[in-house]
């Protein structure tokens, strides 16, 4: 047996290689288009360039040189804004989306940090995290071939073969699954830390701890009753801590299985949703779990004249048709018919 | 132990995101040498992109945008504490001041900014930055006033503008609501509270005068 025929190469051309549609890949680019959009025109980003220098003064040099950030630039940054939100709108358009898209990513790289680099150069949590990595990752796939204004007129004719359009879409899959498992995984480690020292709900405690912080404090916060009522039941928090673990770390399933992906995405809205409502904190990149729809077949059913799309949830099945593709993609099937 | 060292200076100077990007860019010209080599290129991409992203989650060091998710893991100080910068009009009134005048700071980034800053700066950093602060706080008051939100961040949006990071209750949603003097002076505490006490008790917590401008 080859080593290109072993099951696990066979897993790994499937998942990543297998034949998709080019709507599903459009509709990532929109998606990341429209988040992009949406958190840049949400904020006055190079209005912190402007600031006096003494709020700059905190700012490490590795961090000013790392995304090009400098204090006292605010026009230039106004410019870089102005050229973000147009690469933006071609991406969003479809208008030589590649090229925008790639423009867009590099210039979200730079403007997004600008919302926390007072405080630290980590702006994960600012909602442009994952829409940096799927700008550029469309940036290197045919993203533009379907849902696009300019593509009837001036798109290529060049014939590209059908993985294309399907690894992009997996690849910011599993940026967002990354983000929620390793969020469960942090949380495993404290908990393993706390219990080898016998403690074994101190996580937990820890947990509810910033419940209480972000539900206090002197200015009023927007919501307070749900997350002040959690927090007062220890025995119904740890319940929800466990859930949320558990559900962090099952994210993954919904790489593989179609019914886990019906169950943990809506879950993923909700989560977000009870986060807003009991912590205050909104996550602004939660748009992103739309790319786990199967957009191909909403755009199917709603171009017969059916507005409830019953396959709503990405299938990311290959279209098998050669010989042998068939048994190539078994460990896939498996995985998502179990 | 050098060889870590070099790796978390080359993690702090950004360059698992330059490797992205080279890895990128050799994906999107190996494209036009035909299939094969386009897709070896697309798998270098993948490979890179996962590994790189599991390293930085399992070390959990971040090098954003591949960030290692690591999300309220530390245990939380305690007691807590937070700044509250309170407006003083005219007539000696203290007034609650709406996070929404500080964009586009947000507020989590200025208390932050604050905690870090403060302790190192001279007297003279402290009053540029309290006069920068004063005169945000009285353009948002005059914001409200008029009817406008007393941030600059809805400027297109509006009311479906995205929400800051951490959410505060909007309290100057009215011209009524809003203080009609202007500030002359603020003053920055340091509100330090036990959350389980003051969930029984919402004044339970100590305050203590960091600053006042001018």
């Amino acid at each position: 047996m080859s080593l290109l025929s072993h099951p696990i190469f066979r897993a790994w051309e499937c998942f990543w290689f297998a034949e998709g549609d080019p709507r599903n890949l459009a509709a990532a680019r929109i998606i990341a288009a429209v988040t992009g959009l949406w958190m840049l025109l949400s904020r006055d980003l190079p209005a912190i360039s402007g600031l006096p220098a003494v709020f700059w003064s905190s700012v490490p040099v590795e961090t000013r040189y790392r995304y090009l950030l400098f204090p006292g630039h605010e026009s230039v940054e106004r410019m870089i804004e102005v050229l973000a939100i147009a690469a933006l709108g071609g991406a969003l358009l479809g208008i030589v989306p590649r090229i925008s898209c790639f423009v867009g990513g590099i210039l979200l790289y730079h403007l997004a940090p600008l919302q926390a680099i007072m405080s630290g150069p980590d702006a994960t949590v600012y909602g442009f995290t994952t829409t940096v990595l799927a700008l550029l990752t469309l940036s290197l796939a045919p993203c533009g071939r379907s849902w696009s204004l300019t593509s009837r007129y001036f798109g290529s004719s060049r014939e590209v073969p059908k993985w294309t359009y399907h690894w992009p879409v997996r690849m910011i899959q599993v940026f967002l699954a990354s983000a929620y498992v390793f969020s469960g995984y942090g949380k495993v480690l404290v908990f393993m830390r706390y219990l080898h020292h016998g403690a074994m709900w101190a996580a937990s405690e820890d947990m509810r701890n910033w419940m209480m912080i972000f539900n206090s404090g002197s200015d009023a916060h927007l919501f307070s009753v749900w997350g002040l009522t959690l927090a007062s039941n220890p025995v119904l928090f740890r319940f929800v801590w466990i859930s949320i673990i558990t559900g962090e770390l099952a994210f993954p399933l919904a790489l593989f299985s179609r019914p886990a992906r019906k169950l943990l995405v809506p879950a993923a809205f909700f989560f977000h949703l009870a986060v807003l409502l009991t912590m205050n904190i909104f996550i602004a990149a939660c748009p992103f779990l739309l790319v786990f729809a199967d957009w191909s077949a909403i755009a199917d059913r709603v171009g017969r004249g059916k507005t409830f799309p019953k396959g709503l949830w990405n299938r990311q099945s290959p279209q098998l048709g050669a010989p042998g593709e068939q048994e190539t993609c078994n460990v896939i099937n498996q995985l998502r018919t179990t | 132990m050098k060889f870590l060292a070099w790796l978390e200076l080359l993690r702090r100077w950004g360059v698992p995101f330059l490797g992205f990007l080279l890895v990128a860019l050799t994906a999107r010209f190996a494209e036009n040498r035909g299939d094969p080599a386009w897709k070896r290129g697309v798998q270098a991409f993948i490979i890179y992109g996962v590994t790189v992203s599991l390293l930085v989650c399992i070390a959990g060091r971040e090098a954003w945008p591949i960030s290692d998710w690591r999300l309220f893991v530390s245990p939380p100080t305690l007691p807590t504490s937070q700044l509250t910068i309170i407006g003083v009009d005219r007539k000696g009134t203290q007034h609650s001041i709406d996070r929404r005048v500080w964009e586009p700071l947000d507020a989590a980034t200025l208390d932050g900014w604050f905690v870090r800053s403060c302790s190192g700066m001279s007297l003279n950093a402290r009053n540029i930055a309290g006069r920068y602060l004063l005169d945000m706080a009285n353009k948002g008051r005059v914001r409200a006033l008029a009817g406008e939100r007393p941030g600059t961040d809805s400027r297109w949006f509006g009311s479906l503008t995205v929400p800051p990071l951490v959410t505060y209750a909007h309290l100057w949603s009215t011209a009524a609501a809003t203080p009609s003097e202007p500030f002359v002076q603020l003053r920055f505490f340091k509100d330090t509270w036990q959350p389980a006490d003051r969930q029984l008790n919402a004044n339970s917590f100590t305050r203590q005068l960091i600053f006042e401008y001018p």
